[in-house]
């Protein structure tokens, strides 16, 4: 009896031309992100498989589900046919499972292509092979997490028809049950999401037996160091749970009653006319005479505010729209109580009200506002048909202008409305759980950042939709408008110009340190570009409204009236304009290549002077620069002296020098030599000396540069001035002296793509120091800055004067060190300890707790190094605050010179619960890479991560030891346990030895365990004496040493018994013992 | 009033529905009769400027209907085949909402039109029900009761008379004749005495066409004394008589046929009538096809 009923369901699924557009849509995604994925590399390909069809259930099934659902249950009820297959023989029981079974089987066969499409994809850049394993895995794949995720599903959809009987509120389900999904994935550590992290315990315990696809109990068996996978206890679990959830679902929906006819569920009894029929049969009408010349300009206004009254009670009448807003409120308010203190993990501080808006207000408003702009545009643009009053409507007088504004008002009350909702939520949180004063400048400064955008998005959507002729093709057209608004779909289709990304701006997220100095300037020039584009969309909505009735709006004579064309002329003209300006700006600051252009650029630069790499020539030896920096101006003039002397036995006739892509030099000369070639697209110079550099001597390089940035690109390392931060480095902004190895593309497949031959990179342990040599400078600075501000760099303050309402600084080292060279400008005044010889000096906007924890962690630190190690070098040691930055870390270490992230750094203090401090740990890390990388681990091409990283973490461990005793660094060991548990786990490499990783889990967390292990084995005099004699030996101007040095030093100090114990945690694989 | 000349419409999925129509229309009631598919009621539509014509000219007064389109909404009261309602919404909040999109804004003129209608449409006692509960004739009234709203000079109504009741179809019948003094009304109906009764002036489509049109009298005269009727089933009817009609009267088989004189006395003459016209037009459209 039921299998004909799926038959004839399949059968009109066929003749559906949404069910072959979702397949074409999903088709397309998933073949646009399989084309992204890189090659094979050192990639697991289990894991590649997995995460790659964990993604795409997480991505494509609920929308999927959801964008088809009310076609399987609904559809009855929209075209009006309830009556009719109500009247037919088929039985509640019947309906339920044949509509399920049919759409289960849709789904599953539609599924099954999009597998075929990433498999094709996957296999196409070489990231599996095809063999049997990988069909084996597919298969389980398929039938373990896609066929009971799809079940659950469909069984969802079809017991949220039946409960609400409402298309409007199956979509804002499937939207909730998506977004939802992936929040808690990115809460849970999924490795699917990128940056995520636990953010509870128990978040991850729920995911482990009630994640929809399972991921969470696969990822679980790979944290064990599990390289295969197996159906353990938490997979089954979860996998019962998922059926029993089916079952209770397909129950439940099978006590319901069939899909009522009528939008009034209540089925009040109509209201009788017969009460009446006494009334006389012989009325007769006589109109009261109106008005019906044009209303003059007050009563537009009221007819206006009438419309836009009504449109508002329609929507926030329905149960979707006070649902989500009160959903959100309550979402918002969570997160703002649960992570307003949260500087990171055992970390927490004071915070403001900017803490508590910064939670939501930079990712859950802005998306959820889209969404609920994307329901209530759609909802509003077609109220009147659904309500089948479109066409009362559409033949009254009531212009279609007013019909538009009258939606635009409604939206606009509705956004403020959730905008406000939000704020109030996290302002009742920030009541709720801190001390901080409201500030109300901060609250409407966020909210109108927000509103900006979301209004423009709302003018696009309703003009969309009043173009367009079915909410089918709007939906379409705003998903993809949605798609580059606020998806990876642009990057991972390799379009990477800005304006790409529509209807959003370079602005993020303010910084305790120095507000939105970041990227505030880019906000109002991409606003206005946005707002002219959605200009155009408006007038042309205008033009061609159809009034909400979706047949044909006014033909194109009539629609194009001399005056909309000016208009619309007017409009492109600005928009084209204000395009090119921000193009041609955003070009001037950092010059828009893109990632293919970049890799030509390297491709030819190998191409035409890789064989320079085999001709002598001179090396940097000191460095003088003058730089004169404009904060406010946001600029920078640079006049750099570099001293090229002949370190090789042979004379040197022609030097190479080069520049970065991004930063082209304005002037440069070099003595005794003449610009004999120049390759202006590769930025690279030949000189030809007038008599050859015979060795031993030296010529002057000199160069000079300005930069000017317009803040339309975000702040970023390692290049940037703002008006509170100014921070600039020589790598890669001063010219290259000789070819530059690093330029090279190091992707076999990628170089195979250009033409270049394979690479052949020998791995740390492989490394030989034969060519190894120490780069370091002796360097010598004048900076100037306005008054007030403080001129940074390396080497000792020689001198400070004022001059022309500007301060200068000269600055001298003393000894050469790492030709690393740094400018940083800031507002603050230092505080300063004499530690021995060394001068310390940390520069933040406030000195307090945390300040002089970090000043305590760098005197212990040097102190620590002194008596076991080697003494520092330098005289000064600085420590800068460095506000938030796209891939700026937390910490970063230069010659003499360190940065730490002023939130964590300064802000933050130690949490209750925490079993040593963050802070402390940050500044022994950094202040150690003054020997790890800046003494030792820097001179060997492709070695060096080890003996910076992973040595840094021993020291860590032995200070936090020293002063806080055993219990805190065990709470370090168990802290990084707990990451490179989950690290490995998401990681799709393939496992490597210690020494030769170039995993940043390897390098800080492994590294910690196996120090651990090693001390609790070894101890740490046998370590130190390693390191001791690793610096008599290779320490500057011996030949730097390489990871290997450090093993076998380490070996020479241990007993022999213990070799295998070394080799294990440094030279292997296996990472067992270590979890 | 209205002038309709070589109007064309065809839809997306190639459907001719209207085909070089030409129509006028002078104050009164109008009667627009034809089968399902004749193309009224995107006559209709058309007029109402819900949808533009391919080709062809529209004029009502002196207002090009696709050129100002808004003008003549300025003074059309509509009431489709089909429409729905807002839920949450009152019959007075719902004609309130009306009567301001028509551009009846003065309060107290609104108010008053309002009280009349309702009281004309028989629903003063409902008017605070909300009308999406409302029966299938009292939603039908209320649909009345918008349209006439805002004092249009030029009512559109397909169907008005579906789903009520005949005490109901002959209060709107008077109310319409009442209206209609001094308006144009258009009115579109399978039900052929409805347009006998209330149009003066009728046109009858097929196929996108006006097959006939004019005063209602005057279509009905020439068949005056050439409508028979044949009862019973043995009766044959003249080879030359076209049949309009077929049905039983208790039982008994009663033919109404069209010819020019009786032949047999067996057939008895009747009184010609709008509905006999309406079939004699269809059944000779079909003829000249074949």
């Amino acid at each position: 009896m039921i299998w004909p009923l799926i038959v004839n369901e399949l059968k009109f699924y066929q003749r559906q031309s949404l069910c072959w557009l979702a397949v074409a849509l999903s088709c397309s995604f998933v073949f646009l992100v399989a084309a992204g994925l890189p090659g094979s590399g050192e990639q697991n390909p289990l894991k590649q498989l997995l995460f790659a069809y964990s993604a795409l259930a997480m991505l494509v099934l609920p929308l999927l589900t959801g964008a088809l659902a009310p076609l399987a249950f609904l559809r009855e009820k929209q075209s009006g046919m309830t009556e009719l297959i109500r009247a037919t023989p088929v039985s509640h029981l019947n309906w339920c499972l044949s509509r399920t079974a049919a759409f289960l089987l849709l789904c599953i066969a539609m599924t099954l292509l999009l597998s075929g499409v990433l498999l094709f994809g996957l296999w196409r850049v070489d990231t599996v092979p095809f063999d049997q394993q990988l069909i084996a895995t597919f298969l389980a794949i398929f039938l373990l997490q896609y066929v009971p995720g799809l079940l659950l599903l469909c069984l969802l959809q079809l017991w949220l028809s039946l409960k609400f009987g409402s298309a409007i509120l199956l979509y804002m389900a499937t939207i909730l049950l998506w977004a939802g999904y992936m929040a808690l994935a990115a809460a849970t550590g999924s490795p699917l999401m990128a940056n995520s992290q636990i953010v509870a315990p128990w978040l991850w315990q729920l995911m482990l037996y009630a994640d929809l696809y399972a991921i969470t109990p696969l990822i679980q068996q790979f944290m064990t160091g599990q390289q295969s996978l197996q159906l353990d206890l938490s997979f089954i679990v979860n996998r019962l749970v998922l059926l029993s959830a089916s079952a209770l679902l397909l129950w439940s929906a099978l006590q319901m009653k069939k899909l009522d006819a009528t939008a009034a569920t209540s089925a009040q009894k109509p209201a009788d006319l017969a009460k009446d029929s006494t009334a006389s049969n012989h009325r007769s009408f006589q109109a009261v005479p109106v008005q019906n010349s044009r209303l003059n300009i007050a009563s537009q206004l009221w007819q206006l505010g009438q419309l836009s009254l009504v449109n508002s009670r329609q929507l926030m009448l329905h149960p979707g729209s006070w649902l989500s807003l009160l959903g959100l409120a309550a979402l918002a308010f969570s997160e703002v109580v649960s992570g307003v203190d949260y500087a990171e993990v055992m970390s927490v501080l004071s915070p403001t009200s900017r803490d508590a808006l910064n939670q939501v207000m930079w990712d859950l408003v802005p998306r959820f506002g889209a969404l609920l702009l994307v329901f209530w545009s759609t909802k509003l643009s077609w109220l009147n048909k659904s309500c089948q009053m479109h066409e009362l409507i559409a033949s009254t007088a009531v212009s279609g202008r007013m019909l538009l504004f009258s939606q635009f008002i409604c939206l606009t009350v509705l956004l403020l409305i959730f905008v406000a909702l939000m704020l109030s939520a996290v302002m009742v949180a920030q009541l709720c759980v801190t001390s901080a004063p409201l500030q109300w400048s901060e609250y409407l400064l966020q909210a109108g950042y927000q509103l900006v955008p979301l209004w423009l998005l709302m003018l696009v959507f309703v003009s969309l939709h009043s173009l367009c002729r079915t909410p089918l093709l709007a939906l379409v057209l705003i998903a993809l408008v949605l798609a580059l608004h606020m998806s990876p779909l642009p990057t991972m289709a390799g379009l990477e110009h800005p304006l790409w990304l529509l209807f959003t701006t370079p602005l993020h997220a303010a910084d305790g340190l120095w507000s939105y100095q970041s990227s505030s300037a880019g906000f109002w020039p991409f606003t206005l570009f946005w707002l002219l584009l959605a200009l155009i969309a408006l007038v042309l909505a205008l033009a061609f409204y159809h009034r909400g009735t979706g047949s044909s709006g006014p033909v194109l004579r009539t629609a194009l009236t001399p005056k909309r064309i000016s208009v619309i002329l007017l409009l492109l003209i600005g928009g084209s304009w204000q395009g090119w300006q921000l193009d041609q700006q955003l070009s001037a600051e950092q010059p828009l290549m893109f990632s293919s252009e970049r890799l030509q650029w390297r491709a030819d630069y190998e191409t035409e002077y890789q064989h320079w790499q085999h001709k002598p020539q001179p090396v940097v030896t000191a460095l003088y620069s003058a730089v004169d920096f404009e904060p406010a101006a946001q600029s920078a003039k640079l006049k750099l002296v570099l001293t090229l002397t002949n370190t090789t036995a042979k004379p040197i006739q022609q030097v190479l020098v080069g520049q970065h892509w991004a930063y082209p030099l304005q002037q440069i000369e070099m003595t005794g030599a003449e610009l004999s070639h120049e390759n202006r697209p590769l930025g690279q110079r030949e000189f030809t000396f007038t008599s050859p550099l015979l060795p031993g001597q030296h010529r002057s390089l000199t160069v000079q540069l300005q930069l000017k940035q317009k803040g339309l690109w975000p702040a970023a390392m390692h290049q940037l001035i703002r008006p509170d931060f100014s921070y600039l480095r020589s790598v890669p902004l001063f010219p290259a002296v000789g070819f530059v190895p690093e330029y090279r593309i190091r992707d076999n497949s990628i170089r195979a793509q250009y033409g270049l031959p394979e690479l052949t990179e020998l791995k740390p342990s492989e490394t030989s120091t034969a060519q190894a040599a120490y780069q370091w400078v002796n360097m010598e600075s004048v900076i100037s800055v306005p008054e007030g501000q403080q001129a940074i760099t390396q080497g000792a303050l020689v001198k400070q004067w004022q001059q022309d309402g500007r301060s200068f600084f000269h600055y001298k080292t003393s000894q050469p060190l790492r030709a690393i060279s740094a400018f940083v400008v800031v507002p603050w005044q230092a505080k300063q300890v004499q530690h021995g010889k060394v001068l310390l000096e940390i520069y933040a906007p406030e000195q307090n707790q945390a300040t002089e924890l970090t000043m305590l962690a760098m005197q212990q630190t040097l102190s620590w190094f002194e008596q076991q190690i080697s003494p520092y070098r330098g005289e000064v040691l600085r420590l800068v605050s460095m506000p938030e930055l796209d891939s700026g870390g937390t910490g970063y270490a230069l010659p003499q010179l360190v940065l730490i992230n002023h939130r964590v750094g300064v802000r933050a203090t130690q949490a209750a619960d925490a079993g040593f401090s963050q802070v402390y740990r940050r500044a022994v890390h950094e202040v150690a890479h003054q020997w790890f990388g800046h003494d030792m681990g820097n001179g060997v091409p492709g070695d060096g991560a080890f003996l910076v990283e992973s040595l840094a973490k021993y020291v860590e461990l032995v200070l936090i030891e020293q002063h806080f005793g055993r219990d805190a660094m065990q709470a370090l060991v168990d802290y990084e346990k707990e990451r490179f548990a989950r690290a490995q786990a998401r990681s799709k490499s393939q496992p490597s030895s210690l020494i030769d990783s170039d995993e940043s889990y390897d390098q800080y967390s492994r590294a910690t365990l196996a120090f651990a292990r090693l001390r609790a084995e070894l101890g740490d005099q046998r370590i130190t004496t390693a390191l001791r004699q690793l610096w008599l030996v290779h320490g500057y101007p011996n030949t730097p040493a390489s990871s290997m040095d450090f093993v076998r030093q380490l070996k020479l100090a241990s007993p022999q018994e213990q070799y295998a114990l070394i080799d294990q945690l440094l030279l292997s694989e296996k990472i067992e013992g270590l979890l | 009033m209205l002038q309709i000349k070589a109007l064309c419409k065809t839809y997306p999925d190639g459907t001719a529905a209207l085909q070089q129509l030409n129509l006028t229309a002078e104050r009164g009631m109008f009667g627009l009769l034809g089968p399902n598919g004749a193309g009224k009621s995107s006559l209709l539509r058309t007029i109402a400027t819900l949808q533009q014509p391919d080709s062809g000219e529209l004029k009502f007064d002196d207002i090009d209907l696709q050129q100002q389109p808004a003008e003549l909404r300025r003074q059309l009261g509509y009431l489709p085949q089909q429409f729905g309602v807002y839920p949450h919404m009152s019959c007075r909040a719902l004609l309130e909402h009306m009567a301001i999109l028509k551009g009846v804004v003065h309060k107290a003129s609104r108010q008053q039109q309002i009280n009349q209608l309702l009281e004309l449409t028989n629903l003063t006692a409902f008017a605070d029900k909300a009308v999406a509960n409302f029966s299938g004739g009292m939603r039908q009234r209320f649909g009345i009761a918008q349209a006439l709203l805002g004092d249009p000079a030029l009512i559109i109504l397909d169907e008005p008379t579906a789903g009520l009741d005949p005490e109901e179809r002959q209060r709107l019948h008077n109310l319409l004749v009442g209206v209609s003094k001094n308006r144009l009304v258009l009115l579109s109906t399978h039900i052929v005495e409805d347009i006998e009764q209330l149009c003066s002036e009728v046109a009858i489509l097929q196929a996108g066409r006006i097959l006939v049109q004019g005063d209602t009298e005057s279509l009905i005269q020439p068949l005056q004394g050439k409508v028979w009727l044949a009862y019973g089933e043995e009766s044959a009817l003249p080879a030359s008589a076209t049949l309009l009609s077929s049905t039983y009267q208790r039982g008994v088989l009663l033919q109404r046929f069209y010819h020019q004189e009786s032949q047999q006395p067996v057939f008895q003459n009747a009184v010609a009538s709008l509905q006999d016209r309406y079939f004699l037009e269809l059944q000779q459209q079909r003829e000249a096809k074949q």
